[in-house]
């Protein structure tokens, strides 16, 4: 992978260019999906841990 | 950790902690946070074109995260956004041309950190003297700022013809609304001018622009602040994007380094885009008085670094703004949990 992204910088300035706006934007949007479902099962996991403790159970 | 392109050896845990930072800050302020990703890779010891490349590309993502979360909260007016781009990414070009006449002249380096010594310092006095005039009791409302007579009057201008003939669409009115951030009417020649204003600064000092363009929707145009650090990140989309293509051409962007600190930021935008909601605007415009004055002290240390020779204030200098940037990360963290254990506090249990 290290040679590829090393030949592929020194070989064509605008495909990298192009490939590295690619790569940010769609780790950008892919992190953003993940953290965000993550986040939302954490908050269900505490809310149904808070509920569970507030009954007593 | 060894990254091929920058073809340097970083330890992962410190561009972990700087993805963290960095995110958690971009999504309370609403800044892009290049300031304090190049200061971070250049004490980690990337060569510094390598470091404003690869930062400009983490600005670039961790942008594009906040404004997907803040859009997911109704802070983003893409309307205002999109009228500001239209000045901004040209006068950018104009920047570059501007920049490139200061480096033939050899003074570049000086002229750009003293402008931005300048900018920050009186940046960040007007916003902790706005906190301090407001807190003072003049203003009754979270979200009021001491400006909102000027906002008021800049809203109310009327600039340039009231209709021009755009290709496709016909003649269209220059006089529109923005629903998202409460303003019943505004000329679009306004956000455009202003937009400029931002993107040849931007331009100028490299960076994405937010930290300049979020205080000027606040205090300029009496945009609510969380709408305006939304706006201010899909503005740094742009800006950022055009950064990162034109840095990426020379080959001066490491994309490893750049997704290791994006997965980091991701976590830390989702805790700061969190905290706008439970944070009061005043103490956001508070705190981002005083990061803007870390960030003003830090450019001068490195100023009287190059011009005395002193190595050791460059280091130091990037060193008090990634501990700022640390501390605030800490208070933000804090403050979301107080604000949770309020909110358990108050919610009735199934008992009552």
């Amino acid at each position: 992978m290290n040679e590829f992204l090393i030949d592929l910088s020194a070989d064509n300035s605008l495909v990298w260019a192009l490939f590295v706006l690619g790569v940010v934007a769609a780790s950008a949007l892919a992190l953003s999906v993940v953290t965000g479902l993550l986040l939302r099962l954490g908050e269900a996991v505490g809310s149904r841990l808070g509920r569970r403790r507030a009954s007593g159970k | 950790m060894w990254f091929p392109n920058a073809d340097v050896t970083v330890n992962p845990a410190l561009l972990v902690l700087l993805g963290i930072i960095v995110g958690t800050l971009g999504g309370f302020f609403g800044v892009g946070g290049g300031f304090l990703i190049t200061g971070g890779l250049l004490v980690f010891g990337v060569p510094p074109l390598f470091a404003v490349g690869t930062g400009l590309a983490l600005v670039m993502g961790t942008s594009l995260i906040n404004t997907l979360k803040h859009r997911s909260l109704g802070n983003v007016d893409f309307k205002l956004g999109m009228m500001m781009a239209v000045g901004s990414v040209p006068s950018l070009y104009g920047a570059q041309q501007v920049n490139q006449q200061l480096e033939e002249a050899g003074v570049a380096g000086t002229v750009i950190r003293v402008l931005y010594v300048c900018f920050l310092v009186i940046l960040g006095t007007f916003i902790l003297y706005d906190h301090w005039r407001v807190g003072r009791g003049e203003s009754h409302f979270e979200d009021e700022v001491s400006t909102a007579g000027l906002a008021q009057r800049i809203l109310r201008l009327n600039i340039g013809p009231r209709f021009i003939w755009l290709p496709g669409f016909g003649k269209v009115q220059t006089v529109t609304s923005l629903p998202v951030s409460g303003v019943e009417r505004i000329s679009v020649f306004v956000p455009i001018i202003l937009g400029a204003g931002v993107g040849f600064f931007a331009g100028i000092l490299g960076a994405g622009g937010a930290f300049i363009l979020t205080p000027l929707l606040i205090y300029f145009m009496g945009i609510p602040t969380v709408v305006a650090i939304g706006t201010g990140l899909f503005q740094v989309i742009i800006t950022g994007s055009v950064g990162t293509f034109l840095y990426a051409l020379s080959g001066r962007v490491d994309p490893l380094m750049v997704v290791l600190m994006l997965a980091a930021a991701s976590l830390g935008a989702q805790l700061g885009t969190s905290a706008t909601r439970v944070v009061k605007p005043s103490r956001i415009r508070f705190l981002y008085g005083v990061i803007v004055l870390a960030g003003g002290l830090a450019v001068a240390m490195e100023e009287v670094s190059q011009a005395a020779d002193v190595d050791v204030l460059s280091t130091l200098a990037s060193v008090v703004l990634l501990g700022v940037g640390g501390a605030m990360c800490l208070m933000i963290g804090a403050m979301m949990i107080k604000a949770k254990l309020k909110d358990r506090e108050l919610a009735p249990t199934e008992s009552d």
